[in-house]
């Protein structure tokens, strides 16, 4: 009796542990096939990748490929990369710091020189090298700037702004016509919705993206202050977006001003490209179209973005000729030209037939790949958070002492 | 025969052993380990880190965004525990009543308790953005036309409507319970002392109600400075960081700024104080208990 006890104790401990070890049980094929996972944050593409994948493991049998798609990706990836169990190839934003972190603590495969890269628009890929070496292959972009409601320009002979001060008299005409120019998002939940706008302020008056980091993060602490030149001019801009919102633009939601947007309540939208899809949701019976922030002469319009659909693999994977066979596929014309019909973010594969596709964002993407673009300035910063939030801030409040303290506040972390 | 003995006798244990161990594994071990990367400048992404010492407790004492959350969450806590004993106890009262529809009334101030808080907070943030606004414009009230939550001075009345809104529902429950517990003779006695409404309520209601009181105190306490996800979906914190409570800038600082070990720091500072006040409050209450 007591030894019939004891096994069951045994039973019940070692299953205890087995249930625990489980949880890290690697997978093995059996029938000879490498698995390879693909971890994907492009939620909205997730019917299109599918595809694409299909294609791929048609094209490859003796490859299958893990489709990974989880609520929450960028959390979870997080989690799963801090302890240690990390997806074969990962679609994963390179101008952000927890990619940066990573690449430089050798979680990525180095894929400098290798000849897919060639598919893709020259410098591309370089862009988001880390000391020198590439770890992303950019497929996609997305790009920020200024949806309008054409139909109610023509209407109300409203022109797209070519230049700062254009920009500032087409606000005025708009509210001297009884329209509200702007439908804004000015909650400290979607302040993100602002983060384009303040970053192409502080990078048009400062020539660039370079100019705009020297000014923000690359200065000495304590440094941003009223008074400045580009302080002044940044704050100036900023004031525009101050009582030409909706009524109730303060306490309003992203799907807010989209709504008040699509609903021609308002007549420009300040968002990024992605935006396309939700406002086109919403049916508007109007034509849109897109503009780029104005600079102060004409021809020196900026748009910001950077890499939409990237991919990484990684550096422990046991599969590194499967998961660079995928990368290469996902170069090739035969599976981008399907996404970008679908996404229309500009893609930097070179064969992908776009001509005359997704005229709505042509005003903002004709600069993406191109020096009119520059890369989000928070690539040099450790987190961006504070930085959306205190652009509203001010937004709402107009108190510029509080503006530069809070930006000093934000930087000097990272100084 | 002994051996025997000494497992029957301890063989409860084993059922226990499963409880405790996931107790441990996803309680007690997270817990030390937050105490552990607090001291480190850890940030969640990778597996490196530097032990720093105590300098992520210096630098809260210059945090602007630190202090400005500590007084918020103060202020809410204390706007919590003031309110849900005030209005518990005068709902309570007056729910306590023999009238028509009492049932009604104890059911509809209850209600509230059994909504999500996420829920509630969203449902609030239309109402505060379009409805009272609409309301205000009709009937001509200036105040109520703008955003109350949208605005900086007015923000925290309006968060704290809707946290009392909610969270008074329990304590008028545990308050009602606690007047119907006072013996009935000892009332009786009182009125036909000729005693008035105030005095019943100072000298034999509200003696009655310390236990309850000290309860709803310790509820409120709690809920105040652990505050997060109602003011997540009502307000995300803002405008201008206003309504940051402590638990909210945990999140932020953990998951929007990759600073674990800065962010496990201040939450083992809201540990300490919580455990702090929570000892001091159990002894004091023991003294004062009927």
């Amino acid at each position: 009796m007591t030894s019939m006890k004891k096994v069951f104790i045994a039973c019940m401990t070692l299953s205890i542990v087995f249930l625990l070890a489980a949880c890290g049980n690697g997978d093995s094929q059996a029938d000879g096939k490498t698995e390879i996972e693909f971890f994907n944050q492009k939620k909205e593409m997730q019917t299109t990748l599918q595809e694409i994948i299909k294609d791929f493991e048609e094209e490859n049998p003796d490859i299958t490929v893990k489709f990974t798609n989880v609520p929450d990706a960028g959390t979870v990836l997080k989690t799963r990369i801090s302890s240690g169990d990390i997806p074969d190839i990962i679609n994963i934003y390179p101008q952000n710091a927890d990619f940066q972190a990573w690449a430089n603590s050798d979680i990525f495969t180095d894929l400098t020189g290798k000849d897919y890269l060639n598919n893709l628009t020259e410098g591309a890929a370089e862009a988001y090298a880390i000391n020198d070496k590439v770890y992303s292959v950019p497929l996609t972009s997305n790009a920020w700037g200024f949806f309008y409601n054409v139909d109610k320009f023509e209407e109300l002979n409203l022109e797209v702004p070519k230049t700062w001060d254009d920009f500032e008299q087409l606000i005025k005409d708009i509210q001297g016509k009884e329209e509200t120019p702007f439908a804004l998002s000015l909650t400290q939940e979607d302040a993100w919705t602002l983060n384009g706008y303040h970053q192409l302020a502080w990078a048009t008056t400062n020539g660039g993206y370079e100019g705009a980091n020297n000014a923000l993060v690359f200065s000495p602490k304590g440094s941003i202050k009223v008074g400045n030149a580009d302080f002044d001019a940044v704050a100036d801009q900023l004031d525009l977006l101050n009582g030409t919102g909706q009524k109730n633009a303060t306490g309003a939601s992203y799907e807010d001003a989209i709504a008040t947007f699509a609903n021609q309540e308002a007549l420009i939208l300040p968002n990024g490209t992605w935006a396309l899809p939700a406002v086109q949701n919403q049916n508007p019976e109007f034509e849109i179209g897109m503009f780029a922030y104005p600079g102060q002469e004409e021809g020196q319009e900026l748009t910001v973005g950077a890499a939409d659909l990237a991919l990484s693999i990684a550096m422990d994977s046991e599969n590194q000729e499967a998961a660079e066979k995928f990368v290469e596929y996902m170069t090739s014309k035969e599976a981008m030209q399907k996404y970008y019909d679908v996404d229309g973010s500009p893609t930097s594969v070179t064969s992908v037939d776009t001509e005359g596709k997704f005229s709505e964002t042509a005003g903002v993407t004709q600069y993406v790949f191109t020096d009119q673009q520059i890369v989000w300035l928070q690539k040099d910063w450790t987190s961006e958070e504070t930085f959306h939030h205190l652009t509203v801030e001010y937004v709402n409040s107009q108190d510029r002492d509080q503006l530069a303290t809070n930006l000093n506040n934000f930087f000097d972390t990272m100084k | 025969m002994k051996k025997d003995n000494v497992f029957n006798r301890n063989w409860g244990y084993i059922f226990v052993f499963v409880p405790v161990a996931l107790q441990l594994v996803f309680f007690y071990l997270p817990m030390l380990q937050g105490f552990f990367y607090s001291l480190t400048d850890w940030t969640g992404l990778t597996p490196d880190y530097n032990m720093v010492g105590l300098e992520n407790f210096q630098r809260m004492l210059t945090d602007q965004k630190f202090i400005k959350s500590i007084g918020f969450t103060l202020f809410f806590t204390l706007g919590l525990i003031v309110g849900e004993i005030v209005l518990g106890i005068v709902i309570a009262r007056f729910l306590n009543r023999k009238m028509k529809g009492v049932n009604f009334f104890r059911t509809a101030y209850f209600f509230p308790a059994v909504l999500s808080t996420v829920t509630l907070g969203l449902i609030f943030k239309q109402i505060f953005n379009y409805g009272l606004p609409q309301l205000g414009e009709s009937l001509g009230i200036g105040f109520l036309e703008q955003n109350l939550i949208a605005n900086e001075q007015t923000v925290f009345w309006g968060v704290l409507f809707v946290a009392l809104w909610q969270g008074v529902a329990m304590p008028v429950v545990i308050f009602l319970a606690g007047l119907q517990s006072i013996p009935k003779d000892v009332l009786e006695a009182a009125s036909i002392d000729g005693a008035s409404n105030g005095q019943r309520f100072l000298h034999i209601e509200l003696p009655y109600l310390l236990p309850s009181v000290s309860m709803v105190f310790i509820m409120a306490l709690k809920a105040g400075l652990t505050a997060f996800d109602l003011i997540f979906a009502l307000t995300g914190g803002g405008p201008a960081d206003k309504t940051t409570t402590l638990g909210l800038l945990v999140y932020n600082y953990a998951f929007n700024n990759n600073q674990y070990g800065y962010a496990n720091a201040i939450a083992v500072v809201l540990f300490i104080t919580i455990a702090v006040i929570s000892v001091l409050q159990i002894r004091l209450s023991k003294r004062f208990e009927v």
